[in-house]
């Protein structure tokens, strides 16, 4: 020891006296390059400070203050920790070790607790046995003994080993304890030993324990077993797991004959867990040899232990373990047959494979939902006819949806097969399953199975047929799906029809659809009311965009039409999805006269206001409507303002308040600025955008009524504060 | 392979074909088994959190299971949340306690990460089922132990995260479900290279940055620092260390790499079919990070040893960029699909293996929930590989089957890092 301090000495006398009065301005310009931006970067600056050497190394550590500095040190700290990840890089040893020495020979001259473990860190990276001495010093003082023990542990050598020994024999420390533990110092056996026999604290007991555990050498055996079978403790948990642990560790050094004692122990524990881990442990040592003892283990009268079991089993890759758990399943209750079925399920061998497939035709339910809920690609191909039956004939809705579930993971183009050959001979209810198969397949080489049940009977069937179609016809389709819309009765075969028309129209190419949009327009000019709401709402469908302007000239605004049929079409208008309605709308609330058709025209918009997803058509309708002064009278104004107010966002305050300008609406617009944007309960916010605040200030200036100039001042007062 | 040169089978072999084996194991509990002379429990599952500050309190309201015990190191956190319970709900500050309440199913794990490992291990000790945050652990090393730990004592293990088997993952716009298909398919092409950033729809968080200049401040009564610093080394108190702002410290987590890494990265493991193994390299380009607090980074790649890659993009790189591409097709954000003559990629794809994805129904049927602890620490292998290249600032090659870095002894010390006081894994 003695000799330790005299070297520390002289080579912090030498750092000291080799440091060159301008060190400290060279080591300023050097410490701005940090922190580095780039790998690169950090090699760069980190060459530049092994250039200075020792002295400048030591100025560098010298800089590093006290944790309570704050950001004081901050360059020092960020260059100090960049150069040892600089050096700590392979191939660089040479750097490393000589960035080491100066790291812990400052450590040693550092006063300061906090500085001496910020040093210490530094070394938990690039700390070797030269460093040894200097940590070790650390560890007679409690205010840097973790720093100390952590960087030994991390050197993990035999000199950290024996350093840490020596500090645990001569101050008696479980953290010292655990280190040797860590470390790996075989060495520190006997102490432990002693330790863990002796009479003393129930902690060091247990800390002793587990470090021999890390230890893991054979010698521990005997000893551990024995305090195994000692009176329990309250650290007996601990002596458990580390019994565990030591087996474990012996098995993983190869010596599984040494471990194997100990996990037969722990088989023995009254513990359930500490049973089930020993079992796991055989199954280990043993490996294949242990299938007896597992096939043993599933009778045993612990549940955890025949859980372990099972566990082990499906772990286990012998080939004739399935065979195993298949023979034992016949032996078993209801729920362990569905427990041991869903174990087979994640093994890919064919024996578990077959099994799980029998399973499906047990008599038990929750076996045959287990094995439904498990099985994987290759049972549900081998198992296909199985589940079909299943779905087709189970009693429980349940069953029969996991067995669609199941029959979903098998392969193409065997299941699309399958189903469409069971299509023409199933019921109803059956069909319009294996039809949503197929269309899930996107099974088109079936479409013509599908096509031919347009004419069932049953509804649901129909809009299967369609919704098949929807996924897998192509254009030479298309009229016949037409003829199913036009004869269609209801509003699900419609709705579905029309998805289908619309979809497979995206498919067709541009000639196509061409010729399929001007049949379907020259058919809407010769449709008598009912039909042509339906061949309005297809065309909604197939076009979004472009069909609200063909309707609005070729229907709504067109008076040679039946005025239900323009009613209907702005009906549709008012709650179709493109912005272009509500274009449209607005166009024709301006242009239209009085009458039935200019308020549906509004009634439109209005709807489109309170419902649109968009605010980009919102906003320029409103401001379409100001400009054309289309808005005729205050009521007219207040029903749009209105619809306005149910919308919450900025592009709808700025509509809304186009109309403060407006003498017999301005009441109204404040009115519905105040519902748009102030705040509905303390958990809103309201809006607080620039452009709505001012508009709101404008309101605020505007409204007589108290209720809306208190919501809209309470809305600007804490909007703004929060400014 | 699971026998050494010695011809023992070894634990390392036998769990790591446990892990190939596609999570292939079940354990069934007392009641499950049944049997004669036994008296099957209710079905009623019961838990305890342990962290009741952030994170924690959203377990409380998970449904499925009775809540017993809450825990916390913060008086302050554990009134709020007894408060909120029934009454009869046991609250304590030493989450032993908690392992040693033998009406306790479950334990929730929603402490910092910096936890997860230690009281996960212990609490499978103890024989609790578990259901941890992610990060998994903040160490590969404690994720290994972790994984030991669960299967010797054949717990059940659930990660918490949940897009590879449930929802639309963040910016994305889709279930993972479909694009396992599309990848299953082949028609993508292999090896496949996914692209985690804003562009693909997936935000790193970078605002989970730590402060350099953390004066100290007197430590708030309600709080046992000490014990909230647990594994940690020591650090003056300081209020950005704890509670909402702990990630931006590397003591504690990685920043917002620990924070939402393995939300997306899972799911991308799972995509790729990675479950079992890990990449063989890591490439960084960062800023160089400072000692105690995270701050930005701005690409890292993870590589598999099959040319897979996986990129995760810190600064927006990403944009307009495929989410998953190989060398026949390209998969953009919300399931668009460009592949070189095909028009209906989805035609005849099966749906991808059935997943357990109810965690309590498999604590009562004991089947393996579809994100565990060996999946689990493979995925927050990614992370941990991402921080230790961003921290180290520098490339690393990594051995999957030994969990260790390649020829690099010193990064190496960061597999396992030294745990202060008496605590372990």
């Amino acid at each position: 020891m003695k000799q330790h301090w005299m070297n520390r000495f002289l080579v912090c006398a030498l750092l000291i006296a080799a440091v060159p009065w301008c060190a400290a301005e060279s080591l300023d310009a050097l410490l701005a390059a940090f922190p580095a931006q780039s790998g690169a970067e950090l090699d760069k600056a980190a060459a530049a400070l092994l250039d200075g050497g020792a002295p400048l190394l030591a100025e560098l550590c010298g800089r590093i203050l006290p944790e309570a500095s704050g950001d004081a040190d901050l360059q020092a700290r960020l260059a100090l920790s960049g150069l040892v990840k600089h050096v700590m890089a392979p191939g660089r040893d040479a750097a490393r070790a000589a960035t080491a020495a100066g790291v812990a020979a400052a450590m040693g001259a550092a006063q300061d607790a906090s500085v001496r473990a910020f040093l210490a860190a530094q070394l938990e990276w690039i700390g070797g046995d030269a460093e040894v001495p200097a940590l070790a010093a650390l560890l007679a003082d409690p205010a840097t003994l973790e720093p100390g023990a952590a960087a030994l542990e991390a050197i993990g050598t035999d000199a950290a080993g024996s350093a840490l020994l020596a500090a645990q024999e001569a101050a008696g420390n479980a953290r010292l304890v655990k280190a040797l533990g860590v470390t790996g110092y075989t060495p520190a056996v006997p102490a432990l030993m002693r330790m863990l026999q002796s009479a003393g604290e129930e902690s060091q007991q247990a800390a002793a324990a587990w470090a021999l555990a890390d230890l893991g050498t054979e010698e521990i055996v005997p000893l551990m077993l024995g305090v195994l079978a000692a009176p329990a403790t309250d650290k007996r948990p601990d002596l458990l797991a580390a019994t565990a642990r030591l087996a474990d560790r012996l098995v993983e050094k190869g010596d599984a004959k040494a471990a194997e004692p100990l996990y037969e122990a722990l088989m023995k524990a009254p513990e359930a867990n500490a049973r089930a881990a020993g079992l796991g442990g055989l199954a280990v040592v043993r490996g294949e040899e242990v299938m007896p003892l597992l096939l043993a283990a599933l009778d045993d009268a612990d549940g955890q232990v025949r859980g372990a079991a099972l566990m082990m089993m499906a772990q286990c890759p012998k080939k004739e373990t399935s065979a195993a758990l298949a023979k034992k399943l016949k032996d078993l209750a209801p729920e362990a047959r569905a427990q041991v079925v869903a174990a087979l399920a994640r093994r890919d061998d064919g024996a578990a494979v077959k099994a799980v497939v029998a399973a499906l035709g047990d008599k038990d339910a929750p076996v045959r939902m287990a094995a439904l809920e498990t099985l994987g690609r290759g049972a549900a191909d081998e198992g296909m006819d199985d589940l079909f039956k299943m779905m087709e004939k189970s009693g429980e809705k349940g069953e029969r949806d996991a067995a669609r579930a199941a029959l979903m993971r098998a392969p193409d183009p065997a299941l699309s097969s399958a189903a469409a050959k069971r299509l023409g001979k199933a019921a109803p209810a059956m069909q319009a399953v294996l039809l949503g198969m197929l269309e899930a397949r996107q099974a088109e080489e079936h479409a013509d199975k599908a096509e031919k049940l347009l004419g069932s009977a049953d509804e649901s069937v129909r809009i299967a047929a369609l919704n098949m179609l929807s996924a897998a016809a192509d254009a030479g389709r298309m009229p016949r799906l037409y003829a199913a819309l036009k004869a269609a009765e209801g509003d699900g075969v419609e709705r579905a029809a029309r998805n289908a028309l619309a979809k497979t129209r995206s498919r067709a190419d541009a000639a196509d659809a061409a010729a399929f949009d001007a049949t379907v327009t020259a058919d809407l000019e010769k449709a008598d009311a009912a039909g042509a709401g339906r061949l309005m709402r297809l065309m909604l469908e197939l076009d979004p965009a472009n069909a609200p302007k063909t309707l609005a000239a070729g229907v709504a605004e067109n008076a040679a039409r039946a005025e239900a049929v323009r009613l209907e079409a702005l009906q549709l208008l008012g709650e179709h999805r493109d912005g272009a309605a509500l274009s449209e709308l607005a166009r024709m609330t301006g242009a239209l006269d009085a009458g039935a058709v200019r308020d549906a025209a509004l009634a439109g918009v209005c709807r489109q206001f309170s419902r649109a997803t968009e605010e980009t058509p919102v906003a320029a309708a409103m401001s379409g409507l100001h400009a054309g002064s289309a808005l005729r009278t205050a009521d007219e104004k207040r029903q749009v303002l209105q619809a306005l107010a149910s919308r919450r966002t900025a592009a709808a305050a700025a509509a809304a308040a186009v109309l403060l300008d407006d003498a017999e609406a301005a009441q109204d617009a404040a009115a519905a600025l105040a519902d748009i944007a102030c705040m509905k309960s303390d958990r809103d916010k309201g809006l607080t955008d620039a452009g709505t605040l001012a508009v709101l200030t404008k309101a605020l200036g505007i409204a007589g009524d108290d209720a809306v100039r208190e919501r809209i001042g309470k809305q600007l007062e804490i909007a703004l504060k929060g400014t | 392979m699971l026998q050494d040169s010695s011809g023992a089978v070894t634990r390392r072999g036998f769990m790591g074909r446990a892990a190939a084996a596609a999570f292939g194991f079940s354990i069934v509990p007392r009641h499950v088994l049944g049997g004669a002379g036994f008296t099957a429990p209710s079905d009623e599952v019961t838990r305890a959190v342990v962290g009741v500050g952030g994170m924690g309190r959203g377990h409380l309201g998970y449904a499925g299971a009775r809540t017993v015990a809450v825990c916390d190191v913060d008086r302050g956190h554990l009134k709020q949340a007894l408060d909120s319970l029934d009454a009869g709900v046991r609250g304590c500050a030493d989450f032993r306690e908690v392992l040693a309440m033998p009406d306790v199913d479950v334990v929730h794990v929603a402490t910092p990460p910096h936890w997860h490992g230690i009281i996960s291990i212990m609490a499978a000790e103890a024989g609790k089922d578990v259901w941890c945050e992610k990060p998994m652990t903040r160490t590969i090393g404690e994720g290994k132990r972790l994984v030991e730990a669960v299967q010797r004592n054949g717990r059940m293990f659930r990660l918490n995260t949940w897009f590879r088997f449930r929802d639309n993952f963040y910016g994305y716009g889709s279930t993972v479900a479909p694009i396992k298909q599309i990848v299953d398919s082949g028609e993508l092409g292999w090896p496949l290279r996914v692209t985690v950033g804003t562009g693909t729809g997936f935000d790193f968080k970078f605002f989970w940055s730590g402060k350099t200049d953390l004066t100290p401040e007197p430590v708030p009564a309600e709080l046992d620092y000490d014990f909230w610093l647990g594994p940690a080394p020591f650090k003056p108190y300081h209020p950005h260390r704890v509670h909402q702002t702990f990630r931006g410290y590397w003591d504690y987590d990685g920043g917002g790499l620990g924070d939402m890494g393995q939300h997306y990265l899972d799911p991308v493991q799972y995509l790729l079919g990675k479950d079992d193994t890990s990449p063989v390299e890591v490439e960084v380009d960062a800023p160089q990070q400072h000692p105690d607090a995270v701050s930005s980074w701005r690409k890292i790649t993870l590589r598999y040893d099959d040319g897979c890659e996986i990129v995760l993009d810190g600064e927006g790189f990403s944009v307009g960029q495929p989410y998953i591409e190989g060398p026949n097709g390209k998969l953009f954000k919300n399931l668009r699909v460009e592949i070189k003559g095909k028009e209906k990629v989805l035609r005849g794809l099966p749906e991808p293996e059935p997943q357990e994805g109810d965690f309590y129904a498999c604590v009562r049927n004991r089947r393996k929930f579809a994100l565990n602890e060996a999946n689990g620490h493979r995925s927050c292998t990614l992370v941990n590989l991402g921080t230790t290249a961003v921290r180290l600032g520098r490339n690393l090659k990594f051995d999957p089957v030994k969990q260790e870095f390649v020829g690099d002894e010193e990064a190496n010390r960061l597999i396992f890092q030294p745990m202060r006081g008496p605590w372990r894994v």
